[in-house]
């Protein structure tokens, strides 16, 4: 038995040239581990001998042995999980509030974690974590201040996680120049394709919000083929007219046109039914000289009228902010940038779509 | 009497901005704050006043050194104050707090600016008199010596009585009120709530009228968010007598936009409505 186990670990050593002495100490170890008891032929002749004189012990010194290998394995087993866990950072409390969807007690949390941190650039850190939860929880001035927090603690260190939340931050706000200068920002930092596309399609929907076309042409100019959909639905929205307000309420004047004009068929519709019962109330109403339920009917209909027009004014400025919005999500894409939470307390972005 | 014209903790002369000359305080009481004291005096900055308050119930139980336990105990209090919180209990900590002689003098100086403002909310002269007096009278630090002096010197102005039985107070606040910056005299004038226009007056009494006859009679029957009756007050408020166009082409427009089914808002008792604010409706007109 022992030559053929001999002989296989030489076959091993044979066949691996490289990885024989690897392979002869991991069977030495496994021997030292295993059956380092069993092989120390003094200790089981001393062991015999006792035996032979306390029969009774005889049976747990079997036991033990046979117990030797689950236990022995058991043990390394437990002492590399527990090696592992030691490693791992702790989660951090305002993680669990961030997936518990909390961000503005898990930007707290992280803002402790960054008055807390010993070194600037673990602090500038988390605050930027304490600004991306901000941003989710819809607080973007805050979000702003506590990225002008991680820039003063370590400038420059997290550059393109703090132009990408400051991007996000001025579309939130509705302030169009700024988005489109972070964006083109992070598109100048990042030289990966699919981060440049994103950046690039950014910029363009913030150019589109402001209505320069022409500065949206020339930043979708230097994204790849990909952003060829972004283009086309640039170039759809230019194509395209918006619908004039004030023409809409001149339209208003005859009660639905206003709707009409800006395509709203079922309000046109609704619009004209109620004005009519209206006003045929008010035709009744006089015929019969009721005056108390004239003036009444005649309340309603003014309302319903100034409705129509102003309604047709409105409805072509919603119609108009439709049309722009479909054109910024298109130009704009699926795509979306995430910070990776599992990589907590690293910064590190990844593009989704 | 503008005492009778105090209807909110906006109008508390010096109340708002007094967060700024207590952060101030809380600074100058450690050298090296608690973390948790730290963060508490930046939200409290911010007006984030639940979670200051949780910072500073987190300091006291943290904080080591008197002057700390003394600061959270600022921090905790005044955040209350601005939350709401029970207000005796608010101001008996306050006061406890500036007539602690064991406290440090910027942190009862603090106090005492925040307490004599808890009374006056309540239109209580004597209560606010007392410590806005102390904090004048003691504050170390500028920003809190200028808005003690300018809330003492509205408060005195009104209440010749008072006065006359300060005289020594008196003189000092018209001695220093050149000294007050223009901002803190005008963060610290008592602020005459605006009156409604006329042209928004209709609409609201209309509102009035449907939510105490008709509304509570035939229920919650609006689809949208806000209510109907709340978009047509919050439209008769901004634009007068325009709200009631603004107020028909919603009626006209709510199946449409129920239909639609977009912005859907679950409301506290389960119902779903539809987003549908004044604000997409009048941007227009404030040119955005």
């Amino acid at each position: 038995m022992r030559k053929m186990k001999e002989g296989r670990e030489d076959r091993g050593a044979d066949r691996f040239p490289r990885y024989g002495k690897l392979f002869r100490d991991f069977s030495t170890l496994w021997k030292i581990i295993f059956h380092g008891v069993e092989k120390n032929e003094r200790f089981f002749h001393a062991m015999e001998n006792f035996f032979a004189i306390f029969p009774r012990y005889g049976k747990l010194f079997c036991n033990f042995s046979t117990l030797w290998k689950p236990v022995g394995m058991a043990v390394w087993v437990g002492a590399a999980t527990l090696a592992a866990t030691a490693s791992e950072p702790p989660t951090p409390l305002a993680l669990r509030l961030a997936a518990e969807g909390e961000p503005v007690a898990a930007a707290i949390e992280f803002r402790r974690l960054a008055l807390g941190a010993e070194d600037a650039s673990a602090a500038a850190r988390w605050y930027w974590w304490a600004a991306q939860a901000y941003a989710q929880a819809g607080q973007p001035a805050m979000s702003n201040r506590m990225l002008d927090r991680a820039e003063d603690a370590a400038p420059l260190a997290l550059a393109t996680g703090v132009s990408w939340l400051r991007a996000e931050n001025a579309l939130h706000e509705r302030d169009w120049p700024a988005a489109a200068f972070h964006f083109d920002s992070l598109r100048i930092k990042t030289g990966a394709e699919k981060w440049r596309d994103f950046s690039a399609r950014g910029a363009a929907s913030a150019y589109v919000q402001e209505k320069d076309l022409s500065a949206a042409r020339a930043v979708l100019k230097d994204a790849t083929e990909a952003a060829e959909d972004a283009r086309q639905a640039l170039e759809r929205y230019a194509a395209g007219r918006d619908k004039k307000p004030w023409l809409g309420g001149v339209l208003g004047l005859v009660p639905g046109l206003g709707y009409v004009y800006a395509g709203e068929y079922a309000n046109a519709t609704r619009s004209l039914i109620l004005n009519s019962l209206f006003i045929w109330g008010m035709v009744e109403a006089a015929e019969e000289e009721a005056w108390g339920i004239f003036a009444v009917v005649a309340f309603g209909e003014i309302t319903w009228y100034t409705g129509s027009i102003y309604g047709g004014v409105d409805a072509a400025h919603r119609y108009n902010a439709r049309r722009l919005e479909r054109a910024v999500s298109d130009v704009r894409g699926p795509a979306r940038l995430a910070a990776d939470r599992g990589q907590v307390p690293l910064v590190v972005l990844r593009v989704e779509f | 009497m503008f005492s009778t014209r105090i209807v909110s903790a906006r109008q508390i002369p010096g109340l708002v901005p007094g967060i700024f000359f207590l952060a101030l305080g809380l600074a100058a009481s450690a050298a090296r704050p608690g973390v948790a004291l730290e963060l508490g005096r930046e939200l409290l900055a911010e007006g984030q006043w639940a979670a200051a308050r949780a910072e500073g119930l987190r300091a006291q139980t943290e904080a080591v050194e008197a002057d700390d336990v003394a600061a959270a105990r600022l921090l905790a209090a005044v955040a209350a104050l601005r939350m709401g919180q029970d207000r005796d209990e608010v101001k008996a900590e306050l006061e406890a707090l500036w007539q602690d002689e064991a406290v440090p003098m910027a942190i009862r100086s603090a106090a005492a600016y925040e307490g004599g403002g808890a009374a006056w909310v309540e239109r209580d002269r004597a209560g606010a008199f007392l410590p806005w007096k102390f904090a004048f009278l003691n504050a170390t630090n500028p920003p809190l010596f200028w808005r003690a002096g300018c809330s003492l010197y509205f408060l005195l102005k009104d209440d010749a009585a008072r006065r006359d039985a300060e005289p020594a107070v008196w003189r000092s606040l018209l001695s220093c009120r050149d000294a007050w910056p223009l901002t803190v005299w005008r963060e610290c004038q008592p602020r005459r709530p605006s009156a409604p226009s006329w042209a928004s007056r209709p609409g609201q009494w209309i509102v009035s009228f449907y939510r105490a006859q008709i509304g509570p009679a035939i229920g919650a029957r609006c689809d949208l968010e806000p209510s109907c009756s709340e978009y047509f007050r919050q439209a008769s408020h901004a634009h007068g007598l325009l709200g009631v166009s603004i107020m028909a082409d919603r009626f006209i427009r709510e199946p449409t936009v129920v239909a639609a089914k977009e912005k859907p808002i679950v409301m506290p008792d389960g119902r779903t409505r539809y987003a549908d604010p004044l604000s997409d409706h009048d941007a227009w007109m404030k040119g955005r």
